[in-house]
């Protein structure tokens, strides 16, 4: 272990610009100093709370992995900050005007010149002439390979034979549907049958291709995808890997996905199509890859269309249970669209009482806004009204007289999460409040108005 | 094609239509050419044949190396299946299950495939003469994904069994009457149909591929199963394992009293430094094979090093070869790898190719490297081209070709004598050189390929000239052997070299004289070993003093070992960090690197995220994205304000209405611009989510429970 000096003790380094430089110039400096002082110094300064004098410039020179035991070798200090509460989340409308909305400069993305016609051309003919030479190909790097890999499907690997393209990111993808797809090459769906077990359709399609004249191209957008990754895929997919008549063309974009496979299994060579044909060679599994870096810089909207832009888990529970289905939108959080369809399908009188709490709630943001207060104004619940207020505005307004049709009126908007509730700490009642953005809910007061 | 960008769409399938190819060659697709400036009009495609006639040479030869490697345990193995049960320990209280485990780490299944082909290969001995003679084994292969349990194990072996022999008359059992088919007593009753009415029974061989992947309490239990069974049922196991040390996994992961109802015997398929010394020895340094393309020394560095280091599979040697044979295509000149005619059957048809004028820049290329062979070309460059003949040009080449072939079979010959003399001092425990490993002989191959042998020659002339008089007679021995098993093509160079060595033997002294005391021993030792410096100094000589080695020899050409060992985390990251390195630039623009403000969004919380502890506060790096993307709307304003003074440069006049005017202006625009304040946080937040699920897909964070709204972070690199 090289000798470390003492540093300063990790803090948040995201609070601003400033603080991220300087917290910079700490990582980069290195000093002498044995491990025993460093540990001395540092359980020193975490009693203490002191700061630790400048580390000297040094001839070390600091990898990943020094940045992460220094990162690990003391609590990381951050602040209480909790984001889903102090911003509103995104609604599916909201995201999808905002990014449509970006100013040019931002929605053009930076373009690798690997998208160009040229560089493609000659990256084309390359990877045909490596798959026709036994490999298969993964195509790493950063940006979304999907268009990159879907032109050279359509542009050369249609001209040479059958191509069969898998959204692995896809979350309702399943093997069963690669396997059904297969039915649309006619010679195939004549020998293979649907209702036969997965092992012997896997089977059978490998046995098809050996004999066709005809090759078969596999094309897989994320074979790093959790569809992908266990074993009994794996092997069903090493299988036809290793046909010579099926080429294998996928792509990876996690940044641990190389470790999916062993180097026997990356390494493995496609055989003659006689040797492949014999049962002797039945157990030989493997992938054969050679790997090309086609960094794209191309943003993964197609990839993360069912991420829930509302929740920072997006990534990853958003796509549960979307099978086709449209974003789940996140209860906390109503789109104008759901809020205008909800109120076309009530009475009069409740849309009224809406128009007179939105009305209220419009004037306490308007009120935080003019008193300076930042930030505060995002979380709507702060601009609630109490239901005892609510009631006398609805019973000036003759629009409840009583506590039981006020309740009522409340309770269709509750059923539909356009008006949320809570109990109020210190007054011991109920807080009403209308789970919209100040724009939004200006939008629909305006056109309850104007009906 | 709409589908393809459907988002709906999980699987698109686009079946082959006849309509959607192009007339002509299959293989237009492949064709590419790096140096189209100097390359034939066809250039590609005669290169992608000569390619395939140069590498399908190699192949075969080294496939046919890597079997003879296995043959003697392909041959120990089938017959210690013959023997399993005929050659058991008497006195034994209880038959023991034979079990064969097969270490194959280093040709990845390889060695079973031969085994199994062999073994159903071997036909019976009394049935030679037979219409259709029977095997004395049956095979059944069992994978660790099929038997997750017992009873799926069970019924993979029986019916692998039963289902590869079902008699004359295909019997029609009854669910309900039947065994069932895990049922060893199923196995039993089709073991007594099928091998009834022979004389020798045959043998049931279970094979268990990736052993180590099986699951030890189910191949336990099959043990058991099974050692109730034998020897009723001769049932024969064979373990393909990928460990090195099997032998070490059984005792650790099995118990004794499963082991104890075992006969285990181990063996090792070839692997290590050994079998990669065979094959490029014996492809690159043979005198019976003359390869097409001779690797370089980078190459070979390469190949060994990867071996060593990283993976240890032979498959990986042929992709190492096949790449460097690809990659070495590329230059246009090998298309006179094999021959000159450019894929005509006669060189005067070859001659009027080249005179076509699409093929002038090709056959300047060539000119200039036969006779300016320096990177700048001669002042008459120009005006010799004019004199020299097409056909001369091809014949020139040829005789280039021969020579280097000459030349380099003269440096095999005597690499193999260094290697004779070299094994004989290893032997008789002498220095033969000053690295670390004097038994390396990579280093020495690519010491041979670089022209730099001197230090090797010049340790093992003074191991020689050491030498005492009987050890120095049995190398001389050694020697003249070596020289008369010469391929007979090759007998013929070695004739003057025959005559040496029987001077040198004739001039030891006899036998009789003990300890040499006449001094004549070590006289001969020195000439012996003069002798040889002077040889191996002549012929081990790099290939590239030859004129177009370019075209049979790869020389320092590197690999390309990106395509097989890639640094994914590192381009992951330089996409990220460092976009601008990627896209295409006018010539002249500065690509010095972009401020922080101008990244695209993902790159921008990216380098936040460098800069953060190992917890990340989700809100905390909302607002640090949120002030740059302001610096970023700053930049904005001020190019648009800056445009629009460069369009209208009038000042604003007038005080009082003009005044009155902005302010109210003013005001105006401030309720605009608080709701493009609004509308921009808006977008803002939307590019925070969208860059903040993009580095959640690429897996750099990791949520937590540990504290609401907190992410991990998972890549720990230093930014420069």
């Amino acid at each position: 272990m090289p000798p470390r000096s003492p540093r300063k003790r990790p803090v948040s380094v995201l609070d601003s610009a400033s603080q991220s430089s300087s917290s910079e110039d700490d990582e980069e400096s290195s000093g002498s100093g044995s491990d025993a002082e460093i540990a001395i110094s540092k359980s020193r300064s975490r009693k203490q709370g002191h700061d630790e004098p400048e580390d000297k410039p040094g001839f070390l020179v600091q990898a990943g992995f020094d940045a992460y035991f220094y990162q690990s070798s003391a609590r990381s200090v951050t602040s209480n900050h909790v984001f889903s509460t102090l911003i509103p989340p995104l609604t599916a409308d909201e995201y999808v005007d905002a990014i449509r909305n970006m100013p040019p400069s931002r929605a053009a993305p930076l373009e690798s010149s690997i998208n160009t016609e040229d560089s493609k051309i000659a990256l084309f003919a390359r990877f045909m002439r490596e798959l026709q030479e036994g490999f298969n190909l993964l195509f790493h790097g950063f940006g979304s390979k999907r268009r990159f890999l879907n032109s050279f499907a359509t542009e050369r690997c249609a001209k040479e034979g059958h191509v069969v393209v898998a959204n692995g990111f896809h979350p309702g993808f399943a093997f069963k549907d690669l396997l059904g797809s297969f039915d649309n090459i006619p010679e195939l769906s004549e020998t293979v049958s649907s209702s036969s077990s997965v092992e012997n359709q896997v089977a059978r399609i490998h046995e098809f291709f050996l004999a066709s004249p005809r090759h078969l191209y596999l094309i897989v957008h994320n074979i790093d995808a959790p569809a992908f990754r266990s074993t009994k895929i794996r092997s069903y997919l090493s299988l036809w890997a290793l046909n010579p008549h099926i080429h294998l063309v996928a792509s990876i974009d996690h940044i641990n996905a190389s470790l999916l496979w062993s180097t026997p299994e990356m390494s493995a060579r496609k055989r003659s199509r006689e040797s492949a044909a014999s049962s002797a060679y039945d157990h030989m599994r493997g992938f054969s890859w050679l790997w090309h870096d086609i960094t794209t810089l191309l943003p993964y909207d197609f990839e993360l269309s069912f991420a829930d832009r509302s929740s920072i888990q997006g990534a990853r529970g958003g796509r549960k249970g979307a099978d086709g289905a449209a974003i789940q939108v996140s209860a906390a959080a109503m789109s104008e669209t759901a809020a205008l369809h909800i109120l076309a399908s009530v009475t009069q009188k409740a849309k009224k009482l809406f128009q007179l709490m939105g009305a209220r709630q419009l004037e306490s943001i308007d009120s935080a806004t003019e008193e300076g207060a930042v930030a505060q104004g995002k979380d709507m619940q702060q601009h609630s009204i109490a239901y005892d207020a609510l009631f006398n505005l609805a019973r000036d307004n003759f629009v409840a007289t009583n506590d039981t049709a006020m309740r009522m009126l409340l309770g269709e908007f509750r059923d539909h999460g356009l008006v949320l509730s809570a109990q109020s700490g210190s007054a011991g009642g109920e807080a009403l409040w209308i789970p919209l953005r100040k724009e939004r809910l200006a939008c629909v007061i305006q056109s309850l108005q104007a009906e | 094609m709409d589908k393809l960008e459907d988002i709906n769409q999980k699987v698109i399938c686009i079946p082959f239509s006849d309509l959607d190819t192009e007339d002509g060659n299959e293989n237009v697709s492949q064709l590419y050419s790096l140096f189209e400036d100097r390359d034939l009009a066809d250039g590609a495609r005669l290169r992608l044949d000569a390619y395939r006639r140069a590498w399908s040479k190699s192949l075969q030869r080294i496939q046919d190396i890597m079997k003879a490697l296995r043959t003697t345990l392909v041959s120990s193995v089938v017959e210690r299946v013959a023997n399993a049960y005929s050659e058991t320990l008497p006195g034994l209280p209880y038959p023991e299950v034979p079990v064969l485990c097969v270490s194959d780490y280093a040709s990845d299944g390889l060695t079973m495939t031969e085994i199994i082909e062999e073994l159903k290969a071997t036909p019976k001995p009394d049935d030679l003469f037979g219409d259709d003679p029977l095997p004395s084994n049956y095979i059944t292969q069992l994978d660790a994904t099929h038997c997750s349990n017992v009873m799926y194990s069970m019924r993979a072996l029986v019916s692998g069994f039963v289902e590869s022999w079902s008699g004359e008359e295909e019997v029609k059992r009854k669910p309900s009457s039947s065994l069932a088919s895990y049922d060893m007593n199923t196995l039993h009753a089709w073991y007594e149909a099928m091998s009834k009415d022979r004389d020798k029974s045959p043998s049931l061989v279970v094979v268990f591929h990736n052993f180590e992947q099986f699951d030890p309490s189910v191949v336990q239990d099959i043990f058991h199963i099974s050692s109730l069974h034998i020897p009723q049922l001769p049932l024969i196991f064979i373990l393909s394992s990928s460990s090195p040390q099997s032998s070490r996994y059984l005792r650790q992961t099995y118990s004794r009293s499963t082991l104890s109802l075992l006969r285990i015997t181990m063996f090792s398929a070839p692997h290590g430094d050994h079998a990669l010394e065979q094959i490029l020895t014996k492809t690159f340094f043979d005198l019976e094979f003359t390869p097409d393309i001779i690797v370089g020394p980078a190459i070979l560095d390469y190949i060994v090093d990867h071996f060593n280091r990283q993976n240890s599979n032979l498959d990986a040697v042929l992709t190492d070869l096949q790449l460097a044979h690809m990659k070495h295509f590329e230059e246009p000149l090998t298309i006179f790898a094999q021959d000159s005619l450019l894929g005509t059957p006669r060189r005067k048809t070859a001659c009027t190719l080249l005179r076509q004028p699409q093929s002038f820049t090709f056959l300047d290329s060539v000119f200039a490297r036969l006779h300016s062979p320096s990177a700048e070309p001669s002042a008459d460059h120009a005006e010799a081209w004019r004199i020299e003949s097409v056909d001369k040009l091809l014949e020139t080449i040829d005789v280039e070709r021969k020579q280097f072939q000459e030349r380099t079979l003269s440096m095999r010959i005597w690499f193999q004598a260094m290697c004779h003399v070299r094994s004989f001092l290893l032997r008789n425990g002498h220095k033969i050189a000053d690295y670390a490993n004097p038994k390396d002989i990579f280093r020495l191959m690519t010491a041979v390929l670089r022209g730099e042998p001197e230090k090797d020659i010049e340790c093992i002339a003074k191991a020689i000239s050491k030498l005492p008089k009987d050890q120095l007679r049995i190398l001389l021995k050694e020697l003249a052997d070596f020289v008369a098993d010469l391929p007979p093509l090759v007998a013929e160079l070695a004739a003057p070299v025959s005559l040496n060595l029987a001077s040198f033997m004739a001039g030891l002294p006899d036998d009789d004289d003990e300890g040499d005391l006449s001094g004549i021993g070590s006289q001969v030792a020195d000439s012996l070993a003069q002798w040889l410096s002077i040889q191996w100094t002549k012929h081990l000589i790099s290939p590239e003093e030859s004129k177009l080695w370019d075209i049979w020899y790869t020389g320092l050409t590197p690999f390309p070992s990106e395509l097989i060992n890639p640094s994914t985390r590192a381009s992951l990251l330089s996409g990220m960090l460092q976009p601008w390195c990627y896209v295409e630039t006018q010539a002249g623009s500065d690509q010095a690197g972009m401020a922080m403000w101008q990244l695209p969004d993902t790159s921008i919380l990216f380098r936040l995220y460098m800069e953060a502890g190992k917890l990340i506060n989700v809100y905390d790096w909302f607002e640090a994205f949120v002030l740059v993307l302001e610096a970023q709307r700053e930049q904005a304003r001020r190019l648009q304000v800056g445009k629009e003074q460069a369009v209208s440069p009038k000042k604003g006049k007038g005080k009082g209405k003009g005044k009155q005017k902005q302010n109210s202006d003013a005001a105006a625009s401030g309720e605009e611009a608080g709701d493009d304040d609004e509308k921009w946080k808006l977008q803002v937040q939307a590019q925070f989510m969208r860059a903040l699920h993009e580095l959640d897909y690429l897996g750099f964070i990791k949520h937590t429970g540990r504290k609401a709204d907190h992410v991990l972070r998972t890549v720990f690199e230093v930014v420069d």
